[in-house]
């Protein structure tokens, strides 16, 4: 009754996880942007640690939600 | 003297240590927890995304355990048990990514992520473990030990908050599947509430509106095929064929089978109105006849109005014919055999408005109707919308003596019947009565049968065959307890005097569809016009 098919995931599994692939790097590349453009040279690291623990990661929506005025 | 150079060399010994351990600690330990500490968190995060990723891209040794068919049917696949509407475990199919692989693929990217940092606590512990006294080395042991932790912290911390990521995307997929999923099991149920649609099964009788339909890649049978954790727009078998979900669509689309006995149903069950009309009486009452005749008459008057009778599988089709045939020939009507409830006579209807429907008529030996005892066997008789009960008028002693001294009395009276309608219809009663059927929400048609035979008597020469007047002939012809006790037990009865032959739609006074019309009329199929069946224009 098991044929091969039976070991290949449907495609909807591998739909899902590519969109969580792309939400996973996505965050990560925005995180490390972040970070890059925080660490300037003579910067105490404190305050880019400081800067990270406050950062909205709701802003990007905020900014496209927000009303025009 | 000795005691003294002890003294001294141990106060230069604890000395030395504690430079050793401030020098340590100034050129070793704070740079490198300084220097570390921010990479071995910053590794951690990078471990962690990277883990994440691998695990989802499915890489080699990262690969999580896929949640196939297989574990479904095991109940092991996290899936909660099915609820309501079904009695059978889960079906051989691949769940929703949504239900269970999704926590599965997670918890295995925490797993990898926690094997990582376990593996270097470990490796570090190792190597410490083989220094004789790890002890004295702790400002140059703290870096290594506060690199782990920072490891651990930044694999933890990302984790954290790749999960919180992998919520946030899944959350409004989820909300979506919810909402559709439950919007079409929704449109589903009332689909067939509307439709009055059901299954039936012609060989055990079973009625449900959720049949079981058979894979037709791989013939495997699946219960439940209504949206849910299996897939909300498809069912995917686990040979890989798609099912469509929701019983209206798989109904017309999969093979349908029966969910007690397996039987192949009919294309359209549970999806099509269904209509099962069984017609009862006493032996040689007229039973077969008034069937056969009915079916060819439905099927004139269906032509007639636009409408299109069909059979629905091989044996109805041949009871067609065969019907069609006696007719034409005028031939007798063989008795139907007493050993057991034959399958029924299935046709489609579709009338001219695209309703559709299956109408079942069910006929068995008038000896199973003739006792309590005989008729157990009858299921279908519970779960009838309506029920045919056929009287020979010459089974009336009234009628047979009128009938004497009549111009070819000797030549058109019938054999007489057995048993007498009333003692039929309450045996009949008294089983649906006792296996707890609630006949008040049931139709009852009276059917006076061989109306072609009455027309040499004088008794119905002024009386024409409205549903009033057959109840008054009815009435005083000895009939009338079981009138007021048919009209006691059942939600509306209607009389009928019919002529079982072959007669064209134009003579519908005395048609042996009436009946079935007014029946199927009830059920929302209108075949005919109102004033026909004994409703008012």
């Amino acid at each position: 009754m098991t044929s091969d098919r039976n070991c290949i995931p449907p495609p909807a599994y591998r739909w899902h996880r590519a969109l969580l692939v792309v939400a996973v790097l996505t965050v990560l590349a925005l995180g490390s942007w972040e970070l890059t453009a925080q660490l300037q040279p003579g910067k105490p690291l404190r305050e880019v640690v400081t800067h990270a623990l406050t950062l909205d990661p709701l802003a990007p929506l905020s900014a496209v939600f927000a009303p025009d005025s | 003297m000795f005691f003294v150079v002890v003294i001294l060399a141990f106060l230069l010994a604890i000395a030395a240590y504690t430079a050793f351990c401030g020098l340590a600690v100034l050129f070793v330990l704070l740079p490198g927890l300084v220097l570390l500490v921010p990479l071995g968190v910053a590794a951690g995060v990078a471990l962690a995304g990277v883990t994440a990723v691998a695990t989802l891209l499915g890489l080699k040794s990262w690969r999580p355990r896929t949640v196939g068919p297989d574990e479904v049917v095991q109940g092991t696949a996290g899936l909660s048990d099915p609820r309501s509407g079904t009695h059978f475990d889960r079906d051989w199919a691949w769940p929703s990514y949504l239900a269970a692989q999704w926590l599965v693929d997670l918890k295995s990217a925490w797993s990898k992520g926690r094997e990582a940092t376990d593996a270097s606590w470990e490796h570090l512990n190792n190597a410490v473990g083989r220094l004789s006294h790890p002890g004295w080395w702790w400002p140059l042991l703290a870096v290594p030990y506060a690199a782990c932790a920072a490891l651990t912290i930044g694999v933890t911390a990302a984790g954290a908050l790749l999960t919180v990521i992998h919520l946030l995307v899944l959350f409004p997929i989820w909300m979506g599947w919810l909402l559709l999923g439950s919007t079409l099991r929704s449109v589903d149920a009332l689909t067939q509430r509307t439709r009055g649609a059901t299954a039936s099964c012609p060989r055990c009788f079973y009625i449900t509106t959720l049949p079981s339909f058979e894979c037709p890649s791989c013939h495997r049978i699946h219960h439940d095929i209504r949206p849910g954790r299996l897939g909300v727009m498809w069912h995917r078998c686990g040979c890989g064929w798609r099912l469509p979900t929701m019983v209206v669509r798989a109904a017309q689309q999969l093979p349908v089978r029966c969910p007690r006995c397996e039987s192949t149903l009919y294309k359209g069950a549970a999806a099509l109105t269904d209509v099962r009309v069984p017609v009862f009486g006493p032996t040689s009452a007229g039973k077969t006849r008034l069937i056969a005749a009915g079916l060819v008459a439905l099927s004139a008057t269906a032509t007639a109005s636009g409408s299109d009778l069909s059979c629905i599988d091989d044996d109805s089709q041949q009871a067609f014919q065969d019907a069609t045939e006696l007719l034409r020939r005028g031939a007798d009507t063989a008795r139907t055999p007493a050993s057991q409830a034959p399958p029924p006579v299935t046709v489609q209807l579709t009338t001219s408005r695209r309703h559709r429907a299956v109408l079942h008529l069910f006929d068995a030996s008038g000896d199973l109707y003739s006792a309590r005892e005989s008729n157990a066997e009858l299921e279908y008789l519970d779960h009838a919308q309506g029920m045919v009960l056929v009287v020979d008028p010459f089974s009336l002693p009234s009628l047979r003596q009128q009938s004497v001294g009549t111009r070819g009395s000797l030549l058109t009276v019938p054999k007489p019947v057995a048993a007498d309608p009333e003692q039929t219809y309450q045996v009949t009663a008294q089983r649906l009565r006792d296996f707890g059927v609630t006949t008040s929400h049931q139709r009852l048609a009276i059917a006076v049968v061989k109306a072609d035979l009455l027309a040499d008597l004088p008794v119905p020469e002024d009386m024409r065959p409205t549903p009033d007047n057959v109840r008054a002939w009815l009435i005083d012809n000895s009939l009338d307890h079981l009138v007021l006790t048919a009209e006691r037990d059942f939600s509306e009865v209607r009389y009928f005097l019919v002529a079982s032959q072959d007669q064209p739609v134009a003579d519908a006074e005395l048609s042996p569809a009436l009946p079935f019309l007014w029946l199927l009329r009830c059920s929302g199929i209108a075949l005919s016009p109102k004033h026909l069946i004994g409703e008012h224009k």
